[in-house]
């Protein structure tokens, strides 16, 4: 049975599959969690190219880590979501003054591709607006927010993500839920969300 | 009043996180075939042999015993020596006269302890002085 097609299997038991040699256990991983970390760097970064960069980084420290990657102590999404976390701050910290901004071309494109309607257009111009909001929150609460509500991660995990109690988790979402709200108040008319 | 305005705030909120998720990005074929070929380097790595060391390792220090041995012909010449040496001690004090019989006649005989030179030598003394 080929590999790609046992996809009930563990990360775990993929990443020992990996430190043995098997060419395939890769394959199901980076299908699994490219996309996710990729979608946590752009919502951090803001930026197509440096979040690529991220990803990309993030799978090869998973790559190299793998030999001595210790089954049932870390989820590999955990893990590679505190890496890619920790990648992002990172840059931030090294284009602090120059803060990333994003206009709405550089939002994905939904994964529909078929004509647009005016739904599609609405909900692509709310995450536009959302991701233009979470720019402008500040880098700890934008990594939260994107975990706990984006990513979809529970409240111990982003904990976990963000090395921080649970507390200070519910802070941090709690400050960056008002914030977003308040930024995208404005919006609402135009977004079709109040008549 | 507060509640029901945060209840309001949430539930557009939630409109705005669903319309990001469903824009997720798909990563794109550049970039899952960089993260292939990066895997497929680091996994070679774990395969490869180990390079070989040319530094050649220091000499242990040898001591005075080591390099005796190796004079007489190594450990085994240690060992003969110590056995030899063993075997005559033990000869030696259990049974000196078993030894004096290997001995030729003239050599036992040379064997005695002979004191009558002290004699002659004291006779010899007297004359000189009387």
């Amino acid at each position: 049975m080929p590999l790609d097609a046992q996809t009930d299997i563990s990360d775990d038991a993929l990443m020992v599959l990996f430190a043995n040699g098997d060419g395939q256990a890769a394959g199901v991983l980076a299908y699994r969690h490219t996309g996710r970390v990729l979608a946590l760097a752009l919502r951090m970064l803001g930026d197509q190219a440096e979040a690529e960069d991220v990803a990309q980084d993030a799978l090869m420290r998973l790559w190299k880590i793998a030999p001595d990657w210790r089954q049932g102590e870390a989820k590999v999404s955990t893990w590679l979501y505190r890496v890619a976390s920790n990648l992002c701050l990172d840059r931030l910290r090294k284009h602090s003054g120059k803060r990333a901004t994003q206009d709405i071309d550089s939002v994905p494109e939904p994964q529909d591709e078929r004509p647009s309607v005016e739904a599609d257009l609405m909900a692509r111009d709310r995450a536009a607006a959302l991701q233009k909001a979470l720019q402008d929150l500040p880098d700890r609460q934008r990594q939260a927010v994107s975990l706990r509500f984006l990513q979809e991660l529970t409240n111990p995990e982003v904990a976990e993500v963000m090395e921080v109690s649970v507390e200070a988790v519910e802070s941090l979402l709690s400050r960056g839920k008002r914030a977003l709200a308040q930024a995208l108040d404005a919006q609402k008319m135009e977004l079709g969300l109040e008549s | 009043m507060a509640q029901a305005d945060k209840n309001q705030n949430d539930q557009t909120l939630d409109l705005f996180f669903d319309a990001a998720k469903a824009a997720d990005p798909v990563p794109k074929s550049d970039l899952m075939a960089r993260v292939m070929a990066d895997a497929a380097s680091v996994q070679a790595s774990f395969n490869a042999p180990p390079v070989a060391v040319s530094v050649a390792a220091p000499q242990p220090r040898r001591g005075l015993f080591a390099g005796f041995a190796e004079m007489i012909g190594g450990w085994a010449g240690a060992s003969a020596l110590t056995a030899c040496v063993c075997v005559g001690l033990v000869y030696g004090f259990t049974a000196p006269d078993t030894v004096r019989s290997y001995l030729p006649e003239a050599a036992q005989q040379t064997a005695e302890v002979d004191y009558t030179y002290l004699d002659i030598l004291d006779d010899t003394a007297a004359e000189l002085e009387g």
